[in-house]
């Protein structure tokens, strides 16, 4: 169970992180495209604008939440922690580790049922031409979800090690 | 309960879950919605919950934070800062500390090509500190000028965190690039200054320096400069050239990091991979925090807290003074455990109101703020750029070395602050200069 969830984990996070990985690249180069026909032929790249917020931005911000839950890069607070015992430290990470569930549960959960009405009438962004935003709706249910996978995953690994990751 | 008194509670519980090591963003977004719901209804939490992370991020001013991150992850992995560290020491060996005078030299031209302070120190601890250490520079001195002159990534623009105030604040993210340069360069002059008087005192602290280069030797130093000066020329002068917004600056800015970084021959699997992957995973774990701090914005906002904890410090009085001394007194208690961006984000829902109520300048207010931040970026016990350079530097130091070195710079950094309070123009006149 823990070994499958594991793989799972390990596959899913990075497979999202390169994803993410490439909107940061298509997020650069069209705006510098945008940015370099306008200056050079007038002539600039319609929906840069809209493109980027909503496809670019969203998909390089929430896919790569599991990686970052995974490898432990989530900010938190050390200091106090470090001056408890092991026994403590291990209760209070797994406790961090529900806390973490849950959030990340709600906003899975919400943000699916969001998904959902958005796909189903087709949802557009007001603009001059017609900009369908549905699909872009659909990276937080996938990144939050991929981040409670790798919640669970680190909370199973610590339970088996018995000691805070 | 009221809903002052849930406010209250909530603001304890975050900073209780964020002691006991639950990531920051997570404390935040839970007691929020649990809060809302108290003081409202579910339903209003669920509403929140529902609207707030994809309209938030889903922001054309925020993707200016990733893309100035990339240019300086590409800046880091292809070792940019390298030859600017090796050209700045062969011209200034000559004065007392040259080679820490050097450091803050190359630090401040880093900073204008990268958005973050612990960037900024980690490109340049690999290079300045081990050559000071090789000169038998005290090792005090050899960290902390890294480490400080560190801190100048955030107030020399580009910077991630001035995007982050603009946004949250709503003013003009141009117009705080603006404002941090003249900071920044009294910052890094002041360091200077206390080096050269320092080392003219003690000789000691700087080692012994005896190298002569040859004029062949600095021309052939100044060939591997350039990536640098033209970076920053490319995207500072972009935005005050009016070329592009400082929003766009920031993926052209990244762009032209790969171009160089690829005439240079840098380009491969490993250095790409490098910056793509450091910028992927501090943008999803700054936007997480971001979320939270929306959430709790909300919050703090149905409760009263901010409009009751406003009156109560401009109740006291509303002189300048006192308004920053507790805002000062905030940001060093709490700087102490928290990293400079969750810091920023907890506390603005808190502050805005009270600066506004005060009548403020927010982009002055937002260099101060900058400034504290960077402040508790270097102190102890957290001084995130120390632990930056010690664990760039394993057991060459120890981290009591380091800390202690710093203290000097602190010092020169509460006189940065004082002259930044005092005269308001410091920050302001480039800015009133520009968009007049």
């Amino acid at each position: 169970m823990r070994r499958a969830v594991d793989t799972l984990d390990r596959w899913v996070s990075r497979g999202l992180l390169a994803l993410g990985c490439l909107f940061l690249v298509l997020m650069s180069v069209h705006v510098t495209a945008d940015v370099a026909l306008r200056a050079s032929l007038n002539y600039p790249i319609i929906g840069t604008l809209e493109t980027v917020s909503f496809y670019y931005m969203t998909l390089a911000v929430f896919l790569p939440l599991a990686y970052v839950e995974r490898s432990g890069q989530a900010i938190r607070v050390d200091l106090f922690v470090q001056l408890l015992p092991r026994s403590a430290q291990f209760v209070l990470y797994q406790v961090a580790c529900l806390l973490g569930l849950l959030f990340f549960g709600i906003l899975a959960y919400q943000s699916f049922l969001d998904a959902w009405e958005a796909t189903e009438g087709l949802e557009t962004f007001m603009s001059n031409f017609l900009f369908y935003i549905w699909p872009a709706r659909w990276a937080l249910p996938v990144g939050f979800a991929a981040a409670m996978l790798a919640v669970l995953s680190n909370s199973l690994r610590s339970l088996a090690e018995r000691r805070p990751l | 309960m009221d809903r002052l008194e849930i406010g209250v509670a909530g603001i304890a519980a975050a900073l209780a879950l964020i002691a006991i090591r639950v990531p920051i963003g997570v404390a935040l977004g839970l007691v929020s919605i649990l809060g809302i719901a108290a003081i409202t209804s579910p339903r209003v939490a669920w509403g929140m919950v529902s609207a707030t992370p994809f309209d938030f991020v889903g922001n054309w001013s925020l993707t200016a934070a990733p893309m100035f991150l990339l240019m300086g992850y590409i800046c880091t992995a292809t070792r940019m800062t390298d030859g600017l560290f090796t050209a700045l020491r062969m011209f200034l060996v000559r004065l007392p500390g040259g080679l820490a005078i050097s450091s803050v030299g190359a630090c401040a031209l880093f900073a204008s090509a990268s958005g973050s302070s612990v960037a900024t120190a980690a490109a340049m601890s690999r290079i300045a500190v081990p050559q000071m250490l090789k000169h038998n520079y005290d090792k005090g001195l050899a960290t902390g000028v890294v480490a400080a002159s560190g801190t100048l990534g955030s107030l020399i623009p580009p910077s991630v965190l001035m995007v982050l105030y603009g946004v949250y604040a709503e003013v003009s993210v141009g117009q705080l690039f603006m404002a941090g340069v003249l900071p920044g360069l009294v910052s890094a002059g002041l360091y200077i200054v206390m080096i050269a008087a320092r080392v003219t005192v003690t000789p000691a602290l700087a080692g012994h320096v005896e190298e002569r280069f040859t004029p062949a030797q600095k021309l052939d130093a100044i060939k591997d400069v350039w990536p640098l000066p033209v970076l920053i020329v490319a995207v500072l002068g972009g935005i005050f050239g009016g070329l592009f917004s400082p929003t766009e600056a920031g993926a052209i800015g990244a762009f032209c990091a790969f171009l160089i970084a690829l005439l240079r021959g840098r380009v491969n699997r490993r250095t790409m991979g490098e910056a793509l992957v450091h910028t992927a995973s501090s943008t999803t774990s700054i936007f997480i925090i971001l979320i939270g701090s929306i959430f709790f914005t909300r919050f703090l906002a149905f409760s009263g807290v901010p409009d009751a904890f406003s009156e109560l410090i401009l109740g006291v009085s509303d002189a300048t003074w006192w308004v920053l001394l507790s805002v000062a007194v905030i940001y060093i208690v709490l700087g102490m455990f928290i990293d400079p961006i969750g810091l920023l984000l907890l506390t603005l829902p808190l502050l805005l109101p009270l600066v506004d109520g005060a009548g403020f300048d927010l982009i002055w207010f937002g260099i101060i703020v900058i400034k504290l931040l960077e402040i508790g970026l270097v102190t102890p016990p957290i001084g995130l750029n120390v632990y930056v350079i010690k664990g760039a530097l394993g057991n060459l130091i120890s981290l009591t070395d380091a800390f202690r070195g710093i203290w000097w710079f602190v010092a020169m950094d509460i006189v940065a602050l004082v002259l930044l309070i005092t005269i308001p123009s410091l920050a302001l006149w480039l800015p009133e200069l520009m968009y007049r």
